[in-house]
């Protein structure tokens, strides 16, 4: 394995979506829900989840249909497909999670437009075949998650002082009331941009062996 | 694929996923039937410690019962540890839609023990505030001597800080709560609350 597997066209196609092609830091899709559901670590959890769900089985349904599907209908059929898969995990997740669910508010329902669903939908998944297309809407969905989660430490831990509801810092720290509004998510969201981008150019600088 | 296959392909998705959304809608249905909202809130409003995995209706089953009393439509809810504590979900109308509200009542003290808004359609940032805790708070401990009532700033023992810009929200949860105490005090004058407990 090692080596191979890290060249071979799967992994490429899964590292796409995490890291050259992520939809927060690269193609800057999906902000909206990013930055509302993301006060909590559990809720940006739970929200990956859900977007996890959506993005690979409607990638999944839609390049097994792809010979099918006509051309100048294909934004219909994923609607339709997108949208069906949408209320039934927000269905699920009203009757197993009521209080996150009730937390998440109208996100769960707005996946439906996020464009990073129907984004690898148009781009990949109606051009590729199945096992393709289900491990590149994974990679987008978990590029999506990894950032989510980590903007939810940063707005967890600084503006309440709590990791996953548990109390981490010590009872003196003074929560920073900021980062729990819509602008301290922006903050949050851009120092991470920064960050990604500065490892990003750091690693293009190195010669090539 | 001729304009007639891609016609039939378009109906035969649209009819597919309609007919997985209703099987799902009957089942979540039957789900939220079956779900406990009203015993988990009734637990939360006297303060019962709740846990995500406790078994809310074996809490409140050992904790309180619900009683109908004839001629009141729907339940009221009696506390087993304190018989004149009594809670009622009630429904009344507010700016936009409806507002329900469930409060607790005890009608030997004559005193509220506590409000929680269980549906409501008010304008966000105002009337939706009746949500908020700053203002259920009020109901806890208030008591109730004359019909309660929204006022600008809270000055008598009958009133309540109304919201700023909501009148008709504050008014509604006046007129909701003033219906459920008369409920109440009725069901128990008629002794229809204790009946229940001597055939037990």
């Amino acid at each position: 394995m090692g080596k191979r597997f890290f060249n071979s066209p799967l992994f490429k196609t899964f590292n796409d979506g995490i890291w050259n092609n992520n939809p927060i830091f690269v193609t800057v899709l999906g902000l909206c829900s990013s930055l509302a559901v993301t006060t909590m670590v559990k809720n940006s959890i739970v929200m990956y989840l859900s977007v996890t769900f959506t993005i690979v089985l409607s990638s999944l349904l839609i390049s097994f249909l792809r010979n099918k599907i006509p051309t100048e209908f294909r934004i219909m059929a994923y609607m339709l497909i997108i949208s069906t898969l949408v209320i039934l995990i927000d269905r699920i997740l009203k009757i197993s999670l009521p209080g996150v669910s009730k937390e998440l508010g109208p996100y769960v329902g707005l996946i439906i437009t996020n464009c990073i669903v129907m984004g690898r939908a148009e781009a990949f998944a109606i051009k590729n075949p199945p096992k393709l297309a289900a491990l590149d809407a994974f990679g987008a969905a978990t590029g999506y998650g990894l950032v989510l989660v980590f903007i939810g430490i940063i707005r967890e831990l600084l503006g309440r002082g709590t990791l996953m509801g548990f109390r981490v810092m010590p009872e003196s720290y003074e929560s920073c009331g900021l980062l729990t509004t819509a602008p301290g998510a922006f903050l949050a969201l851009g120092i991470l941009i920064l960050i990604a981008n500065t490892i990003k150019s750091m690693s293009e600088r190195k010669p090539k062996k | 694929m001729t304009d007639k296959d891609k016609f039939i392909f378009m109906i035969a998705v649209a009819s597919i996923c309609t007919a997985l959304l209703s099987v799902s809608e009957i089942v979540f249905q039957r789900v939220l039937a079956a779900n406990p909202v009203i015993m988990r809130e009734t637990l939360q409003l006297v303060n019962h410690p709740l846990k995500p995995d406790s078994d809310v209706v074996a809490i409140f089953n050992q904790k309180f019962r619900f009683v109908k009393v004839p001629s009141v439509k729907g339940r009221f809810i009696v506390s087993k540890a304190s018989p004149t504590l009594v809670l009622r979900e009630l429904e009344g109308t507010g700016l936009w839609g409806k507002i329900r509200l469930l409060s607790a009542y005890d009608f030997e003290a004559k005193m509220l023990k506590g409000m929680q808004v269980l549906a409501q359609n008010e304008t966000p940032g105002l009337g939706a505030r009746i949500e908020e805790v700053d203002f259920r708070k009020q109901f806890l401990n208030m008591p109730v001597e004359k019909e309660i009532k929204a006022a600008k700033v809270k000055v008598l023992d009958n009133e309540f800080d109304g919201i700023t810009g909501a009148t008709i929200s504050s008014n509604a949860v006046a007129s909701i709560l003033n219906e459920t105490i008369s409920q109440i005090e009725k069901a128990a004058a008629s002794k229809s609350l204790e009946k229940i407990e001597e055939d037990k």
